[in-house]
């Protein structure tokens, strides 16, 4: 009986991380089936509270403006943003991360300066003076916080690269005469996929939440509406419409954990004895 | 008849939660003070779980589920948590198998010999201090001043094991478990160390209970020996009786398995190994555990377990063979 | 000199040496990310065109050599930087350096808050988890955890005022001190406390999660190694194994995890200072973002930068404190 709840429990984080992430999916994707309207067109009066108007469930904003329309919407922004800058900096970070753990020596030396260079200037910090300089758009966003996650990443890779170097397969792929740029791509990478999914996930929750960080500071595509932009709208509202700023908010704290489970949950599934580097 | 130092009484553990697969199976025996036990028997056949029981440091995955551990007379199942502490490094001293991880990497050697005599004799830090070098010095270690500041990292393997050692008899128990204390060490070192517990033992008469596959270190070191074989006793004698005239087929093999130089070079292997293997605790059945195994078994064996018998000489046998003749 | 201490000295000063490239390279950034931006440098440093007299523009062209090459105003501009110049604000009225320099200890306390909030926290909270675990207190710690990490700060900062200074009243809703009170003393120490919780609070949820997690995983390894159990074979009560034995050896890697995670701090403090009017460089940057002012941004980034690294170094100097000396490199 004990044994059968443990599992149960076990796989909690994965299903529900998933629920939450496809549902999530399924909004952003169906976010033109739902709303048509442009979710930043005023269509009714303003604050209306959520349940009083069944036609707006989550009410309207300080310029009626329906929120479900905004959420809906607002997970199309987030996600893509959230996937597209994880991509980016994914392909950078694995990239620099397997060439230095596996060539060490000064390549290592050199990317270990790099990821220190990063990691000494304040993140955030960066990704605002690079959006003042380049003018913010939902490109400009991508990329500014594609040049500040990538670190963590690089390290990840790094450390699975040093180990599986060592590795008996890979001796006997260089004996049979295989080129090391195929070794790493074909034999190697493969056996750091793991570490690198779970790693991904935590990655596209960090990135929605810096990205909703800077629509609220009003540094985000000022053409897009996301949660982050709704939030820093309403701050005003907070004292009587504080619905205006708790619905996006649980927004974003549900996605958040939806991912962080998830990538718990696939943590446990595929790495069983690793800790997840955060 | 003095009451025996300690007195295990059909002990059984299992994992938990799984009862019906035994480690350690109605295991019986005792030591007298100042007496010299060696439990002997391959890997897996429940020996240091054994002492782990006795000490009620069984890891979290096993159980003890049966019998009893009498302590001078204690059950020491029914102590709490602070008298068994008590017991544990005061009238109890254990030596683990693994000096390389058993100290603590961040604390100096002579602090960790110093806290067993602070949290036993309420000894302050000064005198505990001093008390811990004069131990590593008792334990042959050079420089013990210096070597006391030190952290293990900056030891040997052997000297570790002998900080180990000064840590389990600072209190002076009255019985020392010793878990394989040499298997991890270089076989010169090896004899120093047994060499440095017998000498310890003869000055603080204390009892020893030691734990080894090694039939060397016993001829050297034990009175009295008992062979386990998964989970079961199936001999016990003196030391000289059972290299003598071993009567269970296990030991006669375990025998057999030794080197021994003096022995004329007849036809036939040198070193007779015994076949097959150690039975897993979920494989074990019925009858005797060793019968798959055993050269003198019949049909019974596979069916009944066998019962302990006395021999002749004033031991125990398992062994319906071995009973018979 | 011990052994042990020549180790730990050619470990420090490794870590120095390392610093002050640091220091250079991202200053060199600065300097890219200067020229990177519309107009002119001179045009950057003096911030927005028009509020700068032209004569200190001129000045400042001739200074910084723009007709020269790259490498050349590259050098100029780190002398200048090392000299403490980084420009002058005229809608501020007083030199950037200054400016930075009047914000940097309201920040400073906040981020030492927040960072010793959640060491102490996420050490309280992982022994506990660690010490029972599997039972209710740790799957409800472990899920309060999550719960701080995934939770957006600024949100979560705003739903503290709203809770704790809207309606329940009990802390200040923004601001360092309370001009009105004019505290002096002791009440002014306290008052600024006050006004100090719910923004250190909030700037440490995510880092308590992420060190509750990291304490108890350590000390959950530490608890099954052969050490613990030959301490408990010595008869040592379980405090003095938790604590001397267990968490000891688990500080490593958090204090390590620390010297990772103070650029993400730093960074913090923009969200923070805004939503709490905490008077701070971080406000000063988010002004700085609506008034275009690039070179008052660069010029926070490299001094923040700056914080980081020295903070690291005492982080260094923890790291071997407690590392025993022959795994230093």
């Amino acid at each position: 009986m004990s044994r059968r709840r443990g599992r149960l429990y076990g796989r909690l984080p994965i299903v529900l991380g998933g629920a939450i992430v496809v549902v999530l999916a399924a909004m952003a994707l169906g976010a033109g089936l739902l709303f048509p309207e442009d979710p930043m067109a005023m269509v009714a009066q303003p604050l209306l509270w959520p349940g009083q108007d069944p036609a707006f469930p989550l009410g309207t904003d300080s310029l009626g403006r329906d929120i479900a329309a905004g959420i809906v919407h607002g997970a199309r922004a987030s996600l893509a943003v959230g996937i597209l800058s994880s991509i980016t900096s994914l392909l950078l970070g694995t990239t620099l991360g397997a060439l230095a753990g596996h060539f060490g020596a000064r390549v290592d030396d050199a990317l270990m300066r790099l990821c220190e260079l990063f990691q000494a200037i304040p993140q955030f910090m960066l990704v605002i003076v690079l959006l003042v300089i380049f003018r913010p758009t939902l490109a400009t966003v991508i990329g500014a916080l594609a040049v500040v996650s990538w670190p963590p990443i690089a390290r990840l890779v790094r450390a699975e690269f040093i180990v599986l170097r060592e590795r008996e397969f890979v001796q006997s792929c260089r004996v049979i005469g295989m080129s090391e740029a195929r070794i790493m791509l074909t034999q190697i990478l493969p056996n750091a996929l793991p570490v690198i999914i779970v790693g991904a996930t935590i990655m596209v929750a960090s990135a929605i939440l810096m990205e909703a960080a800077l629509s609220f500071l009003g540094l985000g595509d000022p053409n897009v509406l996301t949660w982050g932009a709704m939030i820093g709208m309403g701050r005003d509202q907070l004292r009587e419409a504080w619905f205006v700023v708790v619905v996006p908010g649980s927004a974003l704290l549900i996605t958040a954990l939806g991912l962080n489970l998830l990538g718990e949950g696939l943590n446990d599934v595929l790495n069983p004895r690793r800790m997840v580097p955060r | 008849m003095t009451a025996p130092l300690l007195a295990v009484r059909d002990l059984c553990v299992s994992l938990r939660g799984d009862s019906a697969a035994p480690v350690v199976d109605d295991l019986s025996f005792e030591v007298a003070r100042g007496e010299k036990l060696a439990i002997v028997g391959e890997s897996g056949c429940g020996k240091s779980v054994t002492s782990l029981a006795i000490m009620r440091l069984l890891p979290p995955g096993l159980a003890q589920t049966g019998g009893a551990v009498l302590f001078e007379g204690q059950d020491l199942a029914l102590l709490d948590g602070r008298s068994m502490r008590a017991v544990r490094g005061g009238r109890i001293g254990m030596v683990f198998q693994e000096p390389m991880t058993s100290l603590n990497p961040s604390m100096r050697v002579g602090e960790q010999i110093a806290e067993v005599l602070r949290v036993h004799d309420g000894a302050s830090r000064a005198v505990a201090w001093r008390r811990a070098v004069e131990l590593l010095d008792h334990v042959r270690i050079a420089d013990p001043a210096r070597v006391a500041g030190d952290y293990p990292h900056a030891l040997s393997g052997g000297q570790r094991q002998r900080v180990v050692i000064a840590a389990a008899i600072a209190c002076r128990p009255a019985l020392l478990i010793a878990d394989e204390p040499t298997t991890a060490l270089d076989v010169t070192i090896q004899a120093q160390v047994m060499d440095l517990l017998s000498g310890l033992q003869r000055a603080l008469g204390s009892a020893v209970v030691l734990i080894t596959h090694n039939l060397g270190l016993v001829a050297q070191v034990a009175d009295r020996v008992m062979v386990m074989y998964a989970g079961r006793k199936v001999e016990e004698a003196t030391v000289a009786t059972l290299f003598t005239s071993p009567r269970h087929p296990y030991t006669q093999g375990l025998l057999g398995a030794t080197p021994n130089p003096g022995q004329p070079r007849g036809p036939g292997p040198v070193l007779r190994a015994i076949p097959g293997l150690v039975p897993s605790v979920q494989t074990r059945t019925a009858g005797c555990a060793f019968a798959p195994r055993c050269p003198q078994a019949e049909p019974n064996c596979l069916v009944a377990a066998p019962a302990l018998t006395a021999t002749p000489a004033g031991g125990l046998v398992a062994c319906h063979v071995a009973a018979r003749a | 000199m011990s052994p042990r201490a020549r180790r730990i000295l050619r470990f420090l000063t490794r870590r120095v040496a390392q610093a002050a490239v640091l220091l250079v390279c991202i200053a060199t950034l600065d300097f890219l990310l200067l020229h990177a931006a519309p107009g002119d440098a001179a045009d950057a440093i003096a911030g927005e065109a028009g509020t700068a007299d032209p004569g200190y523009i001129a000045n400042l062209r001739r200074q910084l050599g723009l007709d020269q090459p790259l490498p050349i105003q590259l050098g100029r501009y780190l002398w200048r930087l090392v000299q403490g110049d980084f420009g002058y604000s005229f809608r501020y009225g007083q030199t950037v350096a200054s400016l930075i320099l009047d914000r940097m200890p309201a920040t400073l306390l906040l981020m030492g808050a927040a960072i010793l909030f959640a060491v102490g926290t996420g050490i309280v909270l992982g022994t506990l988890s660690a010490r029972f675990a599997n039972s209710w207190l740790d799957r409800a710690v472990m899920l309060l955890a999550l719960f701080f990490y995934a939770t957006p700060l600024f949100w979560f900062g705003l739903m503290s005022i709203v809770l704790f200074g809207v309606h329940l009243g009990w802390l200040p809703t923004g601001g360092i001190y309370d001009v009105a009170r004019r505290a002096t003393g002791l009440a002014f120490i306290v008052d600024v406390a006050r006004h100090l919780v719910l923004p250190a609070v909030t700037q440490s949820c995510f880092f308590l999660a992420i060190y509750t997690r990291l304490v108890r995983t350590s000390m959950l390894e530490a608890y099954g190694a052969d050490y613990v159990r030959f301490a408990r074979a010595k008869g040592i009560g379980e405090v003095r194994i938790a604590l001397r034995h267990v968490l000891r050896n688990s500080l490593t890697p958090l204090v390590t995890m620390v010297g990772l995670n103070l650029g993400a701090l730093f960074g913090g403090a923009v969200l923070t200072e805004t939503v709490f009017s905490w008077p701070g460089i971080g406000r000063l940057m988010y002004d700085a973002v609506f008034q275009r002012d690039v070179n008052l941004l660069l010029s926070i980034l490299v001094l923040s930068s700056v914080m980081v690294i020295l903070a690291n170094l005492v982080v260094d100097m923890l790291y071997a404190a407690l590392t025993p000396a022959v795994e230093l490199r």
